[in-house]
Formats: structure tokens, sequence, C-alpha cells
């Protein structure tokens, strides 16, 4: 369980997020807003990129930063633009992230060949990163958030560049992982979690607008009595 | 309301809860480094680095050879040059690495693993240490060869400088990568420590004299022992990312 207290972030004197309250339990949380709005500010806070300027993160009570390298043993994160070193093939590189993340060197070469293969890499596990399309890179970005298979996974935009075949297997995936886990997932495009989201965070001004489920979204804003779709909530919230 | 009894398993499992957060067990931060670079490597950490720290020795090396052939400096001379130099390679590789760090853009995803960029930051300075103290070290030994000056104690001297001033420019520049890792203020230290080296040797001669050429070995050890004793308290603050500005290399 992870608990937001207080949580505001000021970059030099402009506020990006001001006094979030609430708590991430198990499931999928589908994060909407605008551009600009703070997700990616959020998570980075969320994956300790990020502390914030005033407020507390708690998992299971206990403060994630006095936690340090016992609560990133539990994270996987996916940023918005992940970086790689372009010289390195797929499998080194998730190799290498595996060794930070502290995995043994034959549960990582399993772990690495698994998620290749799962996310349709397999076959260019040994080219330069470099050589990769924008979609594939993706992946390997998403297979790095999985390496440990962590209790709570960030995934900041996880889907943008991939085709709609890929995102239906990315969605499959996440819905195979969910169990037992806290999955926050920021997106612009709404159907990605309209299906799998257990519940949907809203920021609005720098602010968290709500924390509920699909169907209480979906039944706030009414249209001739029936509830509207997640997509018309969206643009009714932010009108 | 009625409480039950804990199970032995839920006392123990308290007990050494309460011991663990209360007494955490310490390692030694040099042994945990040592560790962790075992675990990772000599290539993941440096990241391509080490290609160019071939030609950053070749350059290097030609240079002092070229200045020992072709300049007559004093002892005093020497002793500055030292000075200026010991820290120079150091700083170079670290704001390579900065820089490199940076244009990938990796450390997002470094810094959301156990082991985070400013682990391996670390273990950059340690390399990026040892390998300047080496370069230097041939460096005045190539002198010494040229000039002949075996026998003599100078070599010494500028030996044990040249790991003293090395030792005192680290801590110094931890004590700044605590502040800000910023890469304009790494270049400043330098330029600083420059300036105040050569402002002490043209207008406190005697001051310069003292410090660099008389100071007694006993004490250039003990100046050894005192920063490896700030370093080790001050490192884990850097693993910790307890500095004032949180090291936040995002921001
Ligand atoms: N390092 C920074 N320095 C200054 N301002 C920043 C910094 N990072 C983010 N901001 C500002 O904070 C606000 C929130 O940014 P954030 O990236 O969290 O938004 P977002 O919701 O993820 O947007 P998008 O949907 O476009 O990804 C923006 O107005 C942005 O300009
Ligand atoms: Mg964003």
């Amino acid at each position: 369980m992870l608990t937001i207290e207080n949580v505001s972030k000021k970059f030099k004197g402009f506020t990006a997020l001001a006094d979030i309250n609430t708590e991430f339990a198990e499931g999928i949380y589908g994060i909407l807003s605008p551009n600009g709005a703070g997700k990616t500010t959020l998570l980075k806070i969320m994956a300790t990129l990020l502390f914030p300027t005033t407020g507390t993160v708690y998992y299971n009570g206990t403060d994630i930063r006095q936690m340090g390298e016992q609560y990133r043993e539990l994270i996987g994160y996916m940023p918005q633009h992940f970086g790689y070193y372009r010289d390195y093939s797929a499998e080194r590189y998730l190799k290498y992230i595996a060794v930070l993340k502290g995995i043994g060197k034959s549960e990582a070469a399993e772990r690495t060949d698994a998620l290749l293969d799962r996310l349709g890499l397999f076959e260019v596990k040994s080219k330069k990163l470099k050589t990769y399309s924008g979609g594939m890179l993706q992946r390997v970005g998403i297979a790095q958030a999985l390496l440990n298979n962590p209790e709570i996974l960030i995934l900041d935009e996880p889907t943008a560049g991939l085709d709609p075949m890929e995102r239906a297997k990315f969605r499959d995936i996440l819905v195979e992982l969910a169990e037992g886990k806290t999955i926050l997932y920021s997106t612009h495009i709404v159907s990605d979690v309209e299906d799998i989201a257990d519940r949907i965070i809203m920021l609005k001004n720098h602010t968290l607008h709500c924390n509920m489920t699909v169907d209480e979204l979906r039944n706030t804003f009414l249209q001739d009595g029936k509830a509207v779709t997640l997509e018309q909530a969206f643009i009714k919230t932010y009108q | 309301m009625k409480i039950a009894y804990p199970t032995q398993k839920e006392i123990d499992d308290s007990i050494s809860r309460v011991i663990e957060e209360a007494c955490p067990a310490r390692e030694n931060v040099f042994i945990f480094l040592y560790r962790l670079y075992r675990e990772i490597g000599f290539l993941d950490v440096m990241h391509g680095m080490e290609k160019i720290m071939v030609p950053l020795i070749a350059a290097y090396a030609f240079g002092i050879v070229y200045l020992a052939n072709n300049v007559t400096a004093s002892a005093s001379d020497l002793y500055l040059s030292v000075i200026l130099f010991s820290p120079l390679v150091f700083q170079l590789l670290l704001c390579l690495f900065f820089l490199g760090e940076q244009e990938q853009g990796v450390y997002e995803i470094e810094l959301s693993c156990k082991y985070t960029m400013y682990h391996l930051l670390i273990l950059r300075m340690g390399i990026a240490g040892l390998f300047s103290v080496a370069v230097n070290g041939m460096a005045l030994v190539l002198y010494g060869v040229s000039q002949d000056f075996f026998g003599g104690t100078l070599i010494l001297r500028l030996a044990f400088l040249a790991v003293s001033t090395f030792l005192v420019y680290f801590t110094v520049y931890v004590h700044l990568i605590l502040k800000s890792v910023r890469i304009q203020y790494q270049l400043s230290l330098y330029f600083t420590w420059c300036v105040v080296a050569v402002l002490i040797r043209l207008y406190i001669p005697g001051m310069f004299a003292y410090l660099a050429m008389e100071l007694p070995l006993l004490i250039h050890v003990c100046i050894w022992g005192a920063m490896l004793g700030l370093l080790m308290r001050l490192l884990p603050d850097v693993i910790y990312r307890n500095g004032k500005y949180n090291l936040n290399i995002g921001e």
C-alpha cells in the first residue's frame, strides 16, 4: 500500500504538484491528465527520482525515502523518455540493468531471455540499440521495468509509439502481471486504460482531481441518464 | 477487547526487526564499494569511457615528456605543477562521465534501480582517482628519468605531495557534489584550485615553500588518513542522496 501525504513539488518557485493526498493499493491505476499537469512529476516522485518539496510518500507506513534500496528493489520504472547506451545490444542493456537491480547472474539471464521473448525482441536481441525502431526501444524500456518482477510498477506513457498489435499485447501482459501488484500507468490514450484500470487518477491544475473506479467516474457525468465513456468523462472534466 | 498472545514466530520477528532498525549493520563503505564494483564490472561502470581514457593518457604522457625536455623548471615550479596536475585527470574524467550521462539520459532508469547512478558515480570517482594517481605517478617517474633525479628524495616528496593534493581535492570535490552536480561548478572548482595555488606561490612564497616543499612526510601520511576518514563519512551521503539539493540531476 502506497500512501501519498501532502505531497507538493516546486521547481524554482513553479508549482508542478500541489498538496496531493491519496492512496494506491493493489491494482492498475490509470493516471490521466492533459499535458503538463504533473503526471511525470508524480511518477518520478513515486520512483524516488525526485524528492517532494513538502510531504511524504509511505510504503506500508514507512517513508520511501528512508527505505532507499529496500524500496527501489520493489519497483520497476519506465520513464516517459528513456535513455539507453546506443552501443549496447538489448541483451547487454537488460543484463546491465539487472545488475543494478541486484539480480543474480543466472536469474538475470533467464529473466532477460523470457522478457525479450515475451516482447517479441528475441530475434534481434544482439543487435545494437541504435539500430532499433522507436517501438522496439519502447519495448526494451518495458522489459527493463519488469526485470525484477516488481511489486510496484510505474509506467509513464508506456505505449507511446507502439502499434495497435503491440499495444494489445502490452495490455495482456499487464493484466497477467497485475495480480498482487500496484501498477501506476500514466497515459493520454484513454482507451489503453479503460478496460484494464481498476481506478482512475485525474490531475487537474497540478493537483489531484479524483481517484475513483472507472464506473464511478463514468457515472459522474450522465448523458440522457446513461453513463458516458471514459473518454467523454475525460473531456468533460477538462473542458 | 482481548488481544491474542503473539506466537513465538511473531515475537522473534519483531525482536529481529527492532534490532535491525535500531542497529543497522554498517559495512565499511570502501568494502561495500569494492563488492559492488566486482558485481557490476569494469566495462559497465565505465560505459565506453575506457575508449576516451587511452587517448587521454597518451596526450597527457606526451605533454609531460615534452615539458620535461623543453622547459627548465625550478624546484618550486615542479611542486606547483604537481599541485595543479594531480587532480586534473580525475576532474576531466568525471566531467566526461556527467556529460555522457546527461547526453544519453540513462540516469532516469539508473536512479530507479537498487544501485543507482550515485553508486556508479562513486565507483567512477574511485576509478578516475586510481587512474589519475597512476598516470601522475608515471609522469613523475618519466620526468625523473629524463632529468636524472633518481637518488634524491625529490621524487619521493613530489609523489607524497601528489597523493596528498589529490586526496584533498577528492574530498573537496565530494563536498561540492553534495551541493550540486553541475559540470560548470566542477570546472570552477578546478579553476579556483589552480588560481589559489598560483596566488599562494606568487604572493606567499614562504607558506608555499613550507606547505608544498617542506611538510614532513609523516604529516602527509596524517593528511591521507584524515581525508580517507572524511571520505568514509561523506560517500554514504552521496549514495543516499543526502545533499542539500538532494543531488537531483533531473531538476
Ligand atoms: N525539471 C523541471 N524544471 C522546471 N519545470 C518542470 C520540470 N519538470 C517539469 N516541469 C514543469 O512541471 C509541470 C508538470 O510537468 P510534467 O512533466 O509532470 O507533466 P505531464 O503531466 O507528465 O505532461 P505530459 O502529459 O506532457 O507528459 C509542467 O508545467 C512542466 O513544465
Ligand atoms: Mg509526462
